[in-house]
């Protein structure tokens, strides 16, 4: 039995276009992921898969073996925060904190009033009226307080503003180091992530393309940088995921081991970040 | 059966079973009382006729029916904390039969308050011309058991109407926003063309046999509800009515269920 949530040959279709094209992964306990991939690449569609709220054409999604589809005990360990609102609009918030908490009997409530707190959130505000930053908070603020294991959030800081969001990353590092668990996060501002995440699940062309640690990503990520002809002549027959030219100078973009060639006076090798990877990954052809 | 659930179920009943009395102490009492005051007509007798036994028992049926037809949000907020289709179909159905049983016994409380004699033992024949609706609550020669039975029918067909509107309104559920405007067109459509169907079926069987056809197709429809049609009325048989009723409920229990495991989550 694999521990964790196992995703087996998963298609998702809407009419023609294949969305989700026999995927499988897994999702392991304990870890930060980042779900990353352009827009309209398949993250929120298989996040609402995993989740339950939206059905697969095929395939399966099970957790520690045992199938999350219409099972009240698996489901309660999984919690989706997304872009949909599936809260009452009418609801005070302190009103919708108290419902959740009364549904998940370990809901944090102490870290639940210190994160609105610490947000500035008026808890006596209705949902429907919060702003686009506000209402990504509440969504935060109810993901790092209930008792789930496998948290996936969609675009969490969509709207907040730069000390928001600081307070939201610290939040999570924090809650993550008092009780570890599953933390899926999909965003586009990869650099903000990048120290938090320590892996990395890219989704490309409804295929996923990568899923491994951050660290080995990063490890076997280059950039080679000099004159171009001695940048090219070095870097041929490498796995070149991009480049760029400023003039004369040249950069190129490896993904994968370097070979043994000696390494020209003029050329610099360094490695790259994770947002530059992202990029020239999901663009090459 | 989710608990917690129930619980935030009940709360969202009760709260819109509150507005709905507030709306219709507002309309059919407030504002009566108020257009009085204007026209210089008011007595102090007209503070007591706005609030009837009729008000109660229909406040309570528009509740019933809007908790039952507005349920996309109660729903998405049972998904999205960790509660199963299956587990909340069972708990707003628990929910709603136990809604349908108060409703059903604050109604028949009223009637027997009210109205006791209508469950005097008259026989099953209702009369060709109807003046009263005694003959709807006599079915047999015991007012014990008239009470009784008419109060178990009632029950079956409120049941009826009640999971009926939760078939639909699941099976609504099931399409995303732009199906779900097609669908209410194509509704409307139906309430519109059905009653020019049927004339059109008897038009065609007085076609095909004459009226005595259409006659006894029509009797012989009846006749499946436990309604025997004579030459001064009808009879009415409880019993079977009931049984057509109990399969009927159950039915639309078995689609309501189906298409409430296959509603998925949409972007509204």
């Amino acid at each position: 039995m694999i521990e964790g949530i196992e995703i087996k040959n998963l298609v998702k279709k809407f009419r023609k276009d294949i969305v989700l094209d026999d995927i499988s992964f897994n999702i392991e306990p304990e870890k930060i992921y980042g779900l990353l991939g352009r827009n309209g690449a398949g993250k929120s569609t298989l996040m609402n898969i995993i989740a339950d709220r939206k059905f697969s054409n095929h395939g399966s999604v099970t957790l520690d073996g045992i199938t999350i589809h219409d099972n009240d005990e698996q489901l309660s360990r999984i919690y989706l925060t997304s872009e949909v609102d599936v809260y009452p609009d009418r609801f005070k918030i302190k009103d919708m904190f108290s419902w959740i908490a009364d549904i998940y009997k370990e809901f944090d409530y102490d870290l639940c009033k210190k994160l609105s707190s610490e947000f500035k959130l008026n808890e006596d505000s209705k949902f429907g009226n919060l702003s686009t930053g506000y209402n990504s908070i509440v969504k935060a603020i109810v993901a790092l307080c209930v008792p789930a294991d496998y948290i996936f959030l969609d675009e969490p800081i969509l709207g907040l503003d730069a000390k928001n969001r600081d307070v939201f990353y610290n939040a999570l590092i924090q809650t993550y180091s008092d009780r570890p668990r599953t933390f899926v996060i999909s965003t586009h501002i990869i650099e903000e992530i990048a120290n938090i995440i320590s892996d990395v699940i890219v989704i490309k062309d409804s295929k996923v393309l990568i899923n491994d640690s951050t660290e080995s990503l990063l490890k076997s990520s280059y950039e080679v940088t000099g004159p171009a002809a001695e940048v090219d002549r070095y870097t041929e027959g490498l796995n070149i995921i991009g480049s760029e030219s400023l003039g004369k100078i040249k950069s190129n973009y490896i993904f994968g081991d370097l070979n043994d060639k000696p390494i020209p006076d003029t050329v610099t090798i360094s490695n790259i970040d994770l947002q530059k990877l992202f990029v020239n990954l999901t663009d090459r052809e | 059966m989710h608990l917690k659930l129930k619980k935030y179920l009940v709360h969202s009943y009760v709260n819109i079973t509150f507005w709905v009395f507030f709306f219709f102490l507002l309309l059919f009492w407030l504002l009566p009382i108020i257009f009085h005051i204007l026209t210089g007509s008011f007595t102090f007798s007209d503070i007591f006729t706005g609030v009837s036994s009729d008000f109660i028992t229909a406040a309570l049926g528009v509740s019933l029916i809007i908790v039952t037809l507005f349920n996309n949000t109660n729903f998405r907020f049972a998904m999205s904390n960790g509660i199963s289709r299956k587990s909340y179909w069972k708990t707003r159905m628990f929910l709603l039969t136990a809604f349908v049983l108060i409703t059903r016994i604050v109604s028949f409380i009223i009637k027997l308050i009210e109205e006791p004699y209508v469950f005097a033992g008259r026989g099953n024949f209702i009369p060709r011309v109807l003046t009263t609706e005694f003959s709807f609550f006599s079915y047999f020669n015991n007012s014990t058991l008239n009470f009784l039975m008419s109060f178990f029918l009632s029950l079956l067909v409120t049941l009826c109407s009640i999971y009926f509107f939760m078939a639909f309104n699941n099976f609504y559920l099931m399409f995303t926003k732009k199906m779900r405007r097609i669908i209410v067109f194509a509704i409307i459509a139906l309430v519109i063309a059905v009653p020019f169907m049927i004339g059109m079926f008897f038009a065609y069987l007085e076609y095909m046999g004459g009226n005595a056809l259409a006659v006894s197709m029509g009797k012989f429809i009846l006749s499946i509800f436990g309604l025997n049609l004579v030459k001064d009325g009808m009879y009415f048989n409880p019993i079977l009515f009931a049984f057509d009723m109990i399969i009927i409920d159950i039915f639309l229990a078995f689609l309501s269920y189906k298409f409430n495991s296959k509603i998925q989550v949409y972007k509204d």
